[in-house]
């Protein structure tokens, strides 16, 4: 023990009296197994083949000459498990840059740092700081709309570029010039989870919301879209005040009052309580096919054991289902430099490579990667001035190559282009449907 | 991305720190009004399509792509059961139209290859009899690369169609029953938790604000030995008592104790014990992260008289059996009467030979573990346990204490009972965003009639 705690020692002692056993239980529990914040292998940059990793920034490259990839993802937290698909697309997407010829006739590098949650929200501060002092040419993250809302400040005095493939908070709609995103915010996804739930003959619809921006402005898209189409919400409706309070821990009382209004269906609109709810709503003896989910909550329930079965059940997401080449790619890519790690999750990994390409070919088209540069170029490259279209790095290269500056990547989420407040003009949103407590059966993507 | 909402929570818990604030707290809370920003459904952008001769092709199921939008439905009667074998036609404006029937589900859908309005018209004369349909037409606007819901709404019901059955009751004594006995169950298990609170501030005179944490921890426990250990619950449960009955021994033997013998005064005690409350919090997160974890075995549905769990009806008869023994420990055993006459006058009872420290130790130990009891039975019975999940029930164990009279044991019982019946019953008349506000305001109005709580002693204030 270090001699500085001796004081404390009885403190010290209590800390361990009172943990030791929690500490013997949880060692056998994972907590959730995050990925090693490792960076990527230094492989070769100048290697050719299409698994290559590119090398991770000295720090002594010069921005301008050097496309400089600062990645700020979930690699801890609560959402580590979204971690890999982001990093095996971005760097999958370095990879085919690299391979295709670099960016500016330079091998791109790439820092990669840790986002956590909004629960730790000091790991982020301290990474973004590092990307900034380490003049990057762009930021890849975050995923979590929080964790961007708390940096975007710092990023934004900087005058940095950043582009998350992942955030869907209405709030960040032209937060910053230097902001930009390639997932469709909230409303895009209440629009196509109401049609869902509509189209499956339910016209009666309660909704489960909890008291937080993320629940009310995706509630209040999913009524706009449920009315809209003929039905009506009957529990849970914008105006109502039956919002259950986020730190709600017994459900018995919204559960017996949501099935007191007969609702054909019942939405969740919640994050973590959702694992609560179900249960209750198992007890009342609600049908589980009738249950539909929102991003927030379309998660694996496999593991908690006191979930019912949930088959039938459906659930909407952002972003699109990867193809399975695609799937296959980074799959590949991440067990080759992550240790032969697996992606589990594939939830924005195509967003993530194409934020990735977009970045590099306005840093291309400005011919040099500072922020500044890309910043200019990335809303014609979406597509905002209908130039002429290409649907991978290398083509896309060739054409800017070849003199043709207004170009249109069309990658692989299928996004429309970025409108004045930088968001996606169209994106797709993903229906799944729950077999078994999983929500792995692909029903729909649907463009909203 | 979801934003985990932990700094409303932590701001939800800085109000707590202000114990003299619990009538502020009720009052924010009950202001807490639901963010209601209108948020603009996005216009999707038109596509530009190529015009094609058949716009409109019916399909068994509708599976959109970029060149391809859906208009589907489903017919469902008035129990909820797809009706089978209706004629439903879909048509533009010009002279494209297509029919299809619904299958055994109920489903119908066609696609279509522009974007444009749409009619769809159901075939009353193919609806089963005892079905009827209030509108017969309805206009979709379809959008390529998109789905779009087209409802018929039907009454009655075809012969052969069952109606969905659930336990929740629908008339209002039924519901009334159901959320008495609800609350009843969250009283007994709060009063688990408030009487070790009631019997450390009636002994020590401290307000444990770390006491939340050992209720999340009991569940923590009950989670690890059950659940990760596979242990039956009860094994799990009474691992967890074990183990939180230890840690309030070791608390008193190496914070307490030292902290009382060098005379430190309560404001100062109370503060470390807000220490404690944080540091266990974020030990929970380190080891079990945020996110809820489970310890029942399966999914139980409500049965019986009170239209509740199996375990919960389990955890009720456990409660009950605990506060007795309790209860009568306190009233009958000397080491109970030593701890009342602690509790009553800690330098008489001194003077009169009882060994003070051995008592307080006691009562901590004892209190510990009733706190780990309560948060193993809590997890079983609201689906699971949570970093958080003590701090969200600390000011209901505050309030429960209170209502019922500072440090008297039988006191913090009732104010439990009370408080969890409001908390329940309340929701038949109010919304269920105010159910924990409109215990707080129970409380106040019961404090500003009766200060020293409903079994207090009216000297004991002031």
């Amino acid at each position: 023990m270090p001699g500085y705690l001796r004081p404390r020692r009885a403190l010290a002692v209590v800390a361990i009296g009172a943990t030791a056993a929690i500490a013997l239980a949880a060692c056998s529990s994972s907590s959730g197994g995050s990925p090693s914040a490792s960076t990527t292998s230094s492989a070769s940059a100048s290697s050719t083949t299409a698994l290559a990793a590119v090398s991770t920034c000295s720090g002594s490259e010069d921005n301008s000459k050097t496309f400089k990839l600062g990645t700020f993802l979930p690699l801890t937290g609560s959402l580590a498990s979204l971690g890999p698909a982001a990093v095996a697309g971005s760097g999958q997407a370095l990879s085919d840059i690299a391979k295709a010829g670099g960016v500016n006739g330079t091998a791109p590098c790439v820092i990669s740092t840790d986002s956590s949650d909004t629960d730790h929200p000091t790991i982020g501060q301290q990474n973004i700081k590092k990307l900034l002092a380490d003049k990057v040419s762009a930021i890849l993250g975050a995923e979590s709309s929080g964790v961007t809302e708390s940096v975007l400040k710092t990023v934004d005095a900087q005058s940095t570029v950043m582009f998350s493939p992942a955030n869907t908070d209405d709030a960040l709609t032209g937060a910053s010039k230097w902001y930009f995103r390639d997932a469709p915010p909230n409303a895009v996804e209440g629009n196509a989870l109401g049609q869902q739930i509509v189209q499956d003959g339910n016209s009666k619809v309660g909704i489960l919301v909890f008291n937080d921006p993320y629940g009310t402005n995706l509630r209040n898209s999913i009524q706009k879209a449920v009315e809209g189409a003929g039905g009506s919400v009957v529990y849970g409706a914008q105006g109502k005040n039956q919002e259950f309070p986020s730190t709600e821990t017994n459900f018995t009382s919204e559960v017996s009052s949501v099935i007191g209004t007969k609702p054909d269906a019942i939405v969740i609109d919640a994050f973590d309580q959702t694992a609560q709810i179900l249960p209750a709503l198992a007890s009342a003896g609600w049908d589980m096919k009738k249950v539909y989910f929102v991003d927030g909550n379309l998660n694996d329930y496999t593991a908690t054991k006191g979930v019912p079965d949930l088959t039938g059940a459906k659930g909407s997401t952002q972003g699109v289902n990867p193809s399975d080449a695609l799937k296959a790619q980074l799959s590949a890519w991440y067990a080759k430099n992550q240790n032969g790690g697996k992606i589990s999750a594939f939830g924005y990994a195509a967003e993530s490579y194409d934020a990735v390409v977009i970045m590099a070919l306005a840093a291309q088209i400005a011919g040099n990667s500072t922020p500044a540069g890309i910043q200019a170029n990335i809303l014609p490259v979406t597509g905002s001035t209908n130039g002429t279209s290409c649907k991978t790095y290398a083509d896309c290269l060739a054409l800017i190559k070849g003199g043709n500056k207004n170009i249109h990547y069309e990658g692989y989420s299928g996004i429309g282009a970025l409108n004045a407040g930088h968001d996606p003009s169209s994106g797709y949103i993903s229906i799944y449907q729950y077999v078994g407590k999983a929500p792995s059966k692909f029903l729909n993507s649907v463009k909203g | 991305m979801r934003e985990p909402i932990a700094p409303r929570r932590r701001a939800h818990r800085i109000r707590l720190l202000g114990i003299a604030l619990l009538a502020a707290a009720g009052v924010s809370l009950a202001a807490v009004a639901p963010a209601m920003a209108a948020t603009p459904s996005p216009t999707p952008t038109p596509t530009n399509t190529v015009v094609q001769s058949a716009t409109i092709t019916a399909v068994p199921q509708c599976t959109v792509d970029p060149a391809l939008g859906c208009v589907a439905g489903t017919l469902n009667d008035g129990n909820g059961n797809g009706v089978k074998g209706v004629t439903i036609s879909m048509s533009d404006a010009g002279s494209d139209a297509a029919s299809t029937v619904t299958n055994a589900e109920g489903h119908f859908a066609f696609k279509v290859s522009q974007n444009g309005l749409y009619t769809l018209t159901l075939k009353t004369s193919t609806l089963p009899s005892g079905v009827k349909a209030a509108v017969t037409q309805r206009k979709v606007q379809a959008v390529v690369g998109a789905l779009r819901a087209a409802f018929f709404e039907l009454s009655g019901s075809f012969k052969g169609s069952k109606a969905t059955t659930s336990t929740v009751p629908t008339t209002f004594i039924g519901t009334a029953g159901q959320l008495a006995a609800q609350g009843l169950l969250l009283g007994l298990l709060l009063a688990l938790a408030s009487i070790g609170l009631s019997l450390i501030y009636g002994t020590t005179g401290l307000s444990n604000f770390a006491h939340a944490e050992q209720v999340t921890l009991g569940g923590f426990m009950a989670y690890s030995f059950g659940t990760v250990l596979g242990l039956p619950f009860i094994l799990a449960a009474l691992a967890a008592v074990v183990v939180g009955a230890a840690s309030g021994y070791l608390q008193d033997r190496f914070i307490w104790g030292p902290l009382r013998k060098r005379g430190l005064g309560l404001t100062q005690l109370m503060v470390v014990t807000i220490g404690l409350s944080f540091a266990a919090e974020y030990v929970f997160q380190y080891f079990y992260g945020s996110q809820v974890q489970s310890v029942s075995s399966g999914v139980q549905l409500n049965t019986g008289p009170l239209n509740i769990t199996p375990a919960a009806y389990w955890s009720m008869l456990v409660s009950i059996v605990v506060l007795v023994l309790v209860g009568l420990a306190l009233q009958r055993t000397r080491i109970g009467r030593a701890a009342r006459a602690v509790s009553d006058n800690r330098a008489l009872a001194a003077a009169s030979g009882i060994d003070v420290d051995r008592v307080i130790r006691l009562v901590w130990t004892v209190a510990m573990g009733l706190a780990a009891l309560s948060g193993a039975l809590y997890a079983l019975v609201y689906g699971g346990i949570q970093w958080s999940t003590g701090v969200q029930i600390l000011l209901l164990l505050f309030a429960a204490v209170t209502l019922g009279g500072l440090g008297t044991a039988f006191g913090a019982l009732v104010g439990s009972i009370v408080i969890g019946l409001v908390v329940q019953l309340s929701t038949l008349f109010l919304s269920n965003n105010v159910k924990y506000a409109t215990a707080l305001f129970i409380l106040i109005l019961v404090l500003v009639f009766r200060p020293q709580g409903i079994l207090g002693r009216k000297e004991r204030v002031g």
